[in-house]
């Protein structure tokens, strides 16, 4: 979904995810999200967990999920571009997130757990996840309203239908430190039962 | 002397004209038994396009054991790919007739890729826990019992340094790292423990109200056979009085927890 993905990294920007440069292709087919190809990537591996360059990059996109409802932070969506010691770590694709579906984004609660990336180190990235919150929570309504015109444009939808979006998208905003907290703690809780 | 089916597995290196390096193999016999041959060899960065594709190509070599001979996991992403299948002529030992097949180092000449050292290795652990602040890097035994324990200082001279180390109020963490990753894992774990016993041998004599700690904590990385098989071998070993697997959530928070507690007990002072 374009505008989930256009929304996801238009507040990516806002707030320092580390994340591909993006664009949009159209032709008589329809519009597709297009990704900045960075060479020499693999998928995220618990293997990389301290080595990761840039935590306060990737611990943002795990804010960015809890506000639009992403549950879909698998390995395969966070690609590693290796070094000799440490690594640079991009997110990509928020394509599934609830944020584009105005019937199932509600104001309040966390994406579903499950599916995140195994052995993320979420007691070290807390911190920076929730410094990201905190600058999503510091936006306006006017900054969320343009976030969401931008996506809508983007995806070549009529604004007035995406307004709900706007309003939600705001509230979960206000509230995503919290929100995030709660994501992060479930997701850790998961993985400790699962272990 | 049997045949096997064989397959090579490559980086696809530019998905438009569809060049690729040779990473690896793998190959079964006929009744299904796989086994997979990593590449000794990965051409040198300038040939493969930059040294971010070299990193990757020696990451997925590294991961060849998770490569079936039908397909190849999801996770090591759309570029791994498997040739079509050949059969070897009758041999004994596949392994060795497979890397000989793959590219191979020419002599005198390496690839100039260095890893990172084990000590750097370790610390990023406590940069990425945050406690890095708590913890200093090489500890001499001479030179730190020197005033307060002349005599051990003495009778210590000769002992090796330790990679890490935390001081608190009464109480000191001598810490060394085991990458499960590094060629020289084998000699890594006998180091660490001759180490600790040479330290061990001579706290007991001269310190027997201290309190250190002789700590090796396993980074992550490496496969969990190779994890498990080296923390037994350093429990056998009897000389560490902890071996943390930081790949363990519970364990590594444990072990955070210490040394935030160590350290925080002088106020940030090490000494």
């Amino acid at each position: 979904m374009i505008l989930a993905e256009a929304i996801g990294w238009l507040l990516g920007e806002r707030v320092g995810v580390s994340q591909p440069r993006a664009g949009i292709a159209w032709d008589r087919y329809g519009r597709s999200w297009l990704s900045e190809m960075i060479p020499g990537v693999v998928h995220w591996n618990p293997d990389f967990q301290d080595l990761v360059e840039n935590p306060a990059g990737i611990a943002a996109a795990l804010a960015i999920d809890a506000v639009i409802l992403n549950g879909d932070r698998h390995g395969a969506n966070i690609l590693v571009k290796l070094g000799p010691g440490t690594h640079m770590v991009y997110a990509i694709d928020n394509g599934a997130a609830r944020v584009s579906t105005p019937n199932y984004f509600p104001a309040t609660g966390i994406p579903e757990v499950g599916n995140q990336a195994q052995g993320m180190p979420i007691d070290a990235w807390r911190p920076y996840a929730l410094a990201a919150a905190e600058q999503l929570a510091a936006l306006s309504l006017a900054d969320v309203q343009q976030v969401v015109a931008y996506g809508a444009q983007a995806a070549g939808l009529e604004l007035p239908r995406k307004i709900r979006q706007a309003e939600h998208l705001f509230m979960r905003c206000q509230n995503a430190v919290k929100l995030a907290e709660e994501f992060l703690n479930a997701v850790e809780a998961h993985e400790l039962e699962s272990e | 002397m049997r045949t096997y089916e064989y397959r090579v597995v490559s980086l696809l290196l530019d998905p438009i004209i569809r060049t690729m390096v040779p990473i690896g193999a793998v190959a079964r016999d006929e009744d299904g038994w796989c086994i997979s041959a990593p590449a000794k060899y990965i051409p040198d960065a300038r040939c493969l396009g930059g040294a971010e594709i070299w990193h990757q190509a020696d990451y997925l070599r590294s991961q060849l054991d998770k490569v079936e001979f039908d397909s190849v996991p999801r996770l090591l992403g759309p570029l791994v790919s498997l040739g079509r299948v050949l059969v070897t002529p009758p041999i004994d030992d596949p392994l060795a007739w497979l890397q000989r097949l793959l590219p191979q180092e020419l002599q005198g000449r390496n690839s100039g890729h260095r890893r990172m050292h084990l000590s750097t290795r370790g610390y990023k652990f406590f940069e990425t826990h945050s406690v890095d602040n708590y913890v200093k890097k090489r500890f001499h035994a001479k030179q730190f019992w020197l005033k307060s324990h002349p005599k051990l200082a003495n009778s210590v001279g000769l002992l090796d340094g330790i990679s890490h180390y935390s001081k608190g109020d009464g109480r000191l963490l001598l810490m060394e790292p085991i990458w499960l990753l590094r060629d020289q894992l084998e000699k890594d774990l006998g180091t660490v423990a001759q180490r600790f016993s040479a330290y061990r041998y001579h706290l007991k004599d001269h310190l027997r109200d201290s309190n250190v700690d002789l700590i090796a904590y396993v980074t992550s990385g490496g496969r969990p056979d190779i994890r498990r098989d080296a923390i037994e071998q350093l429990q056998q070993g009897g000389s560490a009085d902890w071996i943390v697997d930081t790949h363990d959530r519970r364990e590594r928070a444990r072990f955070v927890d210490l040394i935030r507690d160590v350290g925080s007990s002088v106020q940030g002072m090490l000494h």
